[in-house]
């Protein structure tokens, strides 16, 4: 299946997951997220509702734990990166590599436009 | 008490982590409601998106609105002259269908029901008719046969095409592939569109509506040709 492009918090939401590996869950990969996004405020509804949008399109694969104590009893959902998340990942990161190429480019070309003059 | 008062809002197929992510973030009740507060329309809202179907949706509003509309035009023909009476027709199939949705999203996927669809049903059209009896939205008559007609249509519908909770889940991948809106998401972009150029073009003034749909046909040929290239 071909893998559709993904937005900028997608990435940031898939970083998080492949970055967690074996620890992905709900709480953990909101603070991940919280980090990577800094200095921009994450709230955690926008985490799951993402969550839930990778799952769909088979970017993830989610499962229940067994439940914990500090967690008053209650299971935590774990996820996994799938074959198709890690590809759409690594072709947004093939990407803004490109882009950032491009503005190095510019830069250095605009750099030696005012050296000129 | 506080987190079984949250956890009655949140949908039950994400109940259990939900409640369990938020009692390990807060350690206070005034935490953990606020935190939910924040937390929980995003998860209802995320839950009935998933579960709902655009294209089936779609079907389904059409089977309430020709229902009504039917109903409408055997018992109160004048009803149908009008623009406020066309419009008036549709609000208790909106009403309905906003219903089952709602039931769609909190259905627990666990336990699987034959009765299911019915009941949802059943429930829609009690809010519409609870609606009803607090501010008259049809004449009674209309109300009743139009609503006989839209439980029979949306009971076949949802026997042809089951809520995502109920539908079998492939070996591999999420049940979301199976929405008929994956299979048909042209015919659905194409019937909004068509339905979007209908109802403005049916509120535009006579002496402009020429110069209207020149425009749209040239932004439609636009719009394919610069598609292609």
């Amino acid at each position: 299946m071909k893998s559709e492009s993904v937005g900028q918090f997608e990435q940031l939401v898939l970083t998080a997951i492949l970055s967690l590996r074996d620890d992905a869950y709900g709480v953990s990969i909101h603070s991940k997220v919280a980090d990577l996004a800094k200095p921009k405020n994450v709230s955690l509804g926008a985490v799951y509702v993402t969550l839930d949008r990778l799952e769909d399109k088979g970017y993830l694969a989610s499962w229940l734990s067994d439940p914990t104590p500090e967690r008053g009893g209650r299971a935590k959902r774990f996820y996994r990166l799938e074959a198709l998340g890690e590809r759409a990942l690594r072709d947004s990161a093939v990407t803004a590599k490109r882009v950032w190429q491009e503005v190095g480019r510019a830069r250095g070309w605009l750099k030696s436009c005012w050296l000129l003059s | 008490m506080i987190e079984k008062g949250v956890g009655i809002f949140i949908p039950p197929a994400c109940r259990e982590e939900v409640l369990g992510d938020l009692r390990e973030r807060n350690d206070g009740a005034q935490l953990f409601l606020y935190d939910a507060l924040r937390t929980v329309p995003f998860v209802i809202l995320s839950r009935v998106r998933r579960t709902t179907d655009s294209v089936v949706l779609l079907m389904e509003a059409f089977c309430c609105y020709v229902s009504f509309f039917t109903a409408a035009w055997v018992l109160q023909p004048s009803m149908t002259a009008t623009r406020e009476g066309l419009l008036r027709l549709a609000i208790p199939g909106a009403i309905a269908l906003v219903v089952l949705m709602i039931a769609d999203a909190y259905a627990d996927p666990r336990k699987k029901s034959l009765l299911r669809p019915v009941l949802a049903v059943a429930l829609a059209f009690a809010c519409v008719f609870a609606v009803h009896a607090g501010r008259p939205l049809l004449p009674g008559p209309t109300l009743a046969a139009g609503s006989g007609m839209s439980i029979l249509f949306l009971l076949v519908l949802r026997m042809l095409f089951p809520p995502m909770a109920d539908r079998p889940q492939q070996a591999q991948g999420p049940a979301f592939w199976q929405k008929q809106e994956i299979v048909a998401a042209g015919v659905l972009k194409a019937t909004a569109a068509i339905a979007g150029i209908l109802l403005v073009g049916s509120s535009v003034p006579d002496h402009l509506k020429a110069p209207v749909l020149g425009i749209v046909v040239a932004g439609i040929a636009i719009y394919l040709i610069t598609r292609r290239t």
